[in-house]
């Protein structure tokens, strides 16, 4: 493929540097949080993580995603021994968790942000997503204790 | 000098709280993550929040990421997905024809971003063949050994440095930089990304085809 440089030593430096120029704007604010983010490191590390599994507006391909517009988004996180659902439409998530059980929901701000809420006796909360993002769930409830992934609503 | 640069030890060493390995990977893919959300023409503060997501997320999955090529794959991967969630959420906000954005949608998916949305190369196959490229070597430059990596990044700058600079900046012997940057580039070219990437474009050409297969990239 000599066409596309693959043997010029020149050639592939001239193809590097692009790619990077090409990214230059971009690359202060990604390294920034990417510092940032270790000070996560280790917290509720005491807690299972129950790790993003199904995401409506992911999943959706064209045809589907004019009925996740319509209908909200969905997602899904699972762990070993628990799972939350939560949908999230005209600016408030309402989820469950699986087993169902009365706890304390807490919703973490990647930049410290911090609100609690109270978990239901079957499992049901909702909240209303913070402006800062991302955020994740925190669950301590009678039935399990879990972290969510990380996730921008 | 170190000849080798062990992607799975930094990582490992991260997952044990070495705060150090944790910034050398936050530095090392800081490019490869850009790259994509570029990609995707995403404004400034969705790649603020697209970069925040992939790093915290992959805080919590560094114990999942034991094998070489693991971290490449998941970056891009992670990234990409962050991406296609803000651009589908961004369509949330006006309506949509499906028919007439299917094409930029499908090839965001596909991994190279909606091209469409900016100014490229009149050749669409082209145009995603270099953003997949241009990845394949952002990869491939994470992985290098410290001493090629700095060589690399300096023989960047422009105005070009003269070797006289460089020697000193990285305290090397003048007749150094050549073989080192030799070896480097020979790195880069055999990395296992631009070979898949490689292997796929000869498939398809052998075939006939003009579709190129992106996404075996970071799958």
């Amino acid at each position: 493929m000599s066409t596309h440089g693959w043997d010029d030593d020149d050639a592939i430096l001239r193809e590097v540097a692009i790619a990077l120029r090409e990214v230059e704007h971009l690359a202060e604010p990604v390294r920034v949080a990417g510092e940032a983010a270790y000070t996560w490191r280790g917290v509720d590390e005491e807690l299972e993580l129950a790790s993003l599994a199904y995401d409506s507006l992911l999943d959706a391909g064209p045809a589907v995603r004019a009925a996740a517009v319509d209908g909200g988004r969905t997602l899904l996180f699972t762990g070993p021994s628990g799972s939350v659902q939560v949908e999230h439409d005209a600016g408030l998530v309402v989820g469950q968790l699986i087993p169902p059980g009365p706890g304390r929901l807490t919703v973490q701000g990647g930049n410290g942000y911090h609100a609690e809420s109270e978990v239901d006796e079957v499992g049901c909360f909702s909240f209303r997503p913070p402006d800062a993002r991302p955020i994740r769930l925190r669950v301590s409830a009678d039935s399990v204790d879990l972290v969510t992934d990380w996730i921008s609503f | 000098m170190n000849e080798t640069f062990s992607v799975t030890a930094v990582v490992a060493a991260a997952e044990d709280g070495d705060e150090a390995a944790w910034q050398d990977i936050v530095g090392r893919y800081t490019p490869l993550v850009a790259s994509v959300a570029h990609g995707f023409r995403l404004g400034r503060a969705d790649v603020d929040d697209v970069a925040q997501t992939v790093w915290l997320r992959l805080v919590e999955h560094l114990g999942e990421l034991r094998e070489p090529r693991a971290l490449p794959r998941w970056i891009i991967t992670t990234t990409r997905n962050e991406c296609i969630r803000h651009f589908n959420a961004s369509r949330r906000i006006r309506p949509v024809d499906p028919i007439a954005e299917r094409s930029a949608y499908d090839e965001a998916a596909a991994g190279a971003g909606p091209a469409f949305l900016g100014t490229q190369p009149d050749d669409p196959d082209e145009h995603l063949f270099q953003v997949a490229r241009h990845q394949a070597l952002l990869a491939a430059l994470a992985e290098l050994p410290p001493h090629q990596r700095d060589l690399i990044l300096l023989l960047m700058e422009d105005p070009p440095l003269s070797y006289a600079t460089i020697s000193r900046r990285l305290d090397v012997p003048i007749g150094s930089i050549g073989p080192t940057r030799a070896r480097a580039l020979q790195r880069l070219r055999e990395c296992p990304e631009l070979a898949e990437l490689r292997d796929s474009v000869t498939e398809t050409s052998a075939k006939g085809g003009q579709g190129y297969e992106y996404t075996r990239l970071g799958r």
